[in-house]
């Protein structure tokens, strides 16, 4: 079947390589930035910063100005205000999260009152099909600035995730570096929001990630592994979602699901076969 | 030369942490510092190393380079894949766009060579026993050449060979490679080799001589 897909018929629509490209381009920044606030235990920022972006599109198509652009605004400055909170005081970081969430729900579900609804709506669930050549022109260069960020930075994070007081030791502006992550994972969730949807994007920035940790132990290899599989559950949930008809953005996120639980499959299984062999050892 | 001059310090709006600490590290000396649990050791440590700026006081430091080995505190919750390589390597000199190379890679094998743990290379830190993990940031710590050497309760969790092992490396980088230790502890016994003790009590530092030592009072 999807021989057939991929040789005729899906691809010779311009809609779908719109649609591959940014999902190439927000599949490979999202784990990036995830597996940084992951090692932070700060994950949950995604959720916050996903709910932000709604607020964001509902300004945006309130006031008639590009959805995607408010969203980034809107949750660049909500994810610097909940850094500060983070930073200066930790003890209300949660809560932080929880008000911005709601507020921006609150907010945003109040102003759909003045839109279309269905135009609302299709940012919940995303509409990775709908992507425009003019979406592409965000797209493209957030997603790079994400994935050059990471590369360029890529032992700064590491430093700063194992120890901060350490990293500020060896002379790491860490405090930047923070405020940079989030400044570019807002970026990266509220765009990817906007085309897979809103509902599914946090668990794009941490699924991967979490697969990645059952299945390798080094930095290096958590950071490959965690963007190859964000890619593969992508391209996959796209492919599959345009013969089945499903929401590509669902589809992407049930794929990724199906990855992780592989991988907590054969690590599962690597114990069973260490545990059966010690028995056999034991006899 | 590190020199804190009448130094106060709070978290905040609470009770002041230190009340007037005047310390000085020399270059080159093994000093101990000592004091209960919740004394003031790990904040004083932070001052000295200019992480937390005190409300009141002077600091000066003349040292080139620091390496901080911090105290490990519920390492548990924490989420950081790395292997002992990679972890090592963060003492590395730190430069943007600079992917590590094979003489860097070399160099953090040479460096878990000297501290006996090259077979732990590609393990995950995060399976490593608290021994074992105090070992390899000792190496970090060491990768990056610093002429000072602050430690947080390391010894904290190891047990006696490894302690012993531990302490040794110490004193051999005091003594043999002239680097100057500051050694926070909850055991004397750890200081066997200092210089100089002081103790932080009720935010003061007081000289820990052989004076106002335990079995001395009780002669
Ligand atoms: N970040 C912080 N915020 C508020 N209080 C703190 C913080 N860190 C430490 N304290 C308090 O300051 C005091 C000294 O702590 P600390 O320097 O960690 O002591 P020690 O290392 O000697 O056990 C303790 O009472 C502790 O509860
Ligand atoms: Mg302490």
């Amino acid at each position: 079947m999807f021989n057939q897909i991929l040789a005729g018929g899906m691809f010779s629509y311009p809609f779908m390589w719109k649609s591959l490209i940014a999902i190439l381009c927000l599949g490979a920044a999202l784990p990036l930035m995830g597996l940084n606030m992951t090692t932070k235990r700060f994950s949950m920022i995604g959720d916050a910063l996903s709910h932000t972006s709604l607020l964001g599109v509902a300004v945006g198509l309130l006031a008639g100005v590009l959805p995607t652009g408010m969203a980034i605004l809107v949750s660049v400055v909500a994810g610097l205000i909940i850094e500060l909170i983070r930073t200066k005081f930790s003890k209300y970081a949660e809560l932080a999260l929880a008000i911005a969430m709601s507020v921006s729900v609150g907010v945003a579900g109040i102003l759909t009152k003045y839109v279309t609804s269905n135009q609302f709506s299709a940012y919940l669930f995303g509409s990775v099909s709908l992507v425009t050549l003019t979406d592409l022109w965000v797209i493209i260069p957030v997603s790079l600035a994400v994935i050059i960020f990471s590369l360029v930075l890529y032992r700064a994070n590491m430093y700063a995730a194992f120890n901060s007081y350490e990293a500020k030791i060896a002379g790491l502006r860490v405090r930047l570096l923070a405020v940079a992550d989030t400044v570019f994972t807002a970026a990266a969730v509220a765009l990817a929001s906007t085309v897979i949807g809103s509902l599914v994007v946090s668990s794009l920035l941490v699924i991967p990630v979490a697969t990645a940790l059952q299945l390798t132990k080094s930095y290096r290899g958590t950071t490959i592994v965690a963007v190859i599989a964000s890619l593969l559950a992508g391209v996959l949930g796209l492919v599959i979602s345009f013969p089945w008809g499903t929401n590509s953005g669902s589809t992407i996120i049930i794929v990724a699901t199906f990855f992780l639980l592989l991988a907590l499959g054969y690590r599962g299984g690597r114990a069973l076969l260490v545990k059966v062999r010690m028995r056999q050892r034991l006899k | 030369m590190i020199k804190l001059e009448n130094a106060a310090f709070s978290y905040g709006d609470k009770q002041p942490v230190l009340a007037g600490v005047n310390l000085t590290v020399e270059d080159g000396e093994f000093l101990g510092l000592i004091g209960r649990n919740g004394a003031g050791k790990t904040t004083l440590l932070k001052i000295l190393m200019g992480l937390v700026k005190p409300q009141v006081g002077k600091l000066e430091n003349t040292f080139r380079r620091a390496a901080f080995i911090s105290q490990v505190t519920g390492a548990a919750d924490m989420i950081f894949p790395a292997t002992v390589a990679e972890v090592v390597s963060l003492g590395l000199k730190y430069k943007p766009f600079a992917f590590m190379r094979r003489a860097d890679w070399a160099k953090v094998d040479q460096a878990l060579e000297s501290m006996g743990i090259r077979d732990l290379r590609n393990r995950a830190i995060s399976e490593l026993s608290g021994g074992q993990q105090q070992r390899v940031r000792l190496a970090k710590a060491l990768i990056s050449d610093p002429d000072i050497l602050v430690m947080d309760e390391p010894t904290t969790g190891m047990d006696s060979d490894s302690r012993d092992e531990f302490l040794h490396e110490t004193l051999r980088l005091n003594k043999e490679m002239g680097k100057t230790i500051v050694l926070v502890t909850h055991f004397l016994s750890d200081l066997q080799g200092a210089d100089r003790i002081v103790a932080l009590r009720e935010g003061k530092i007081y000289p820990h001589g052989p004076e106002h030592c335990e079995n001395r009072e009780a002669a």
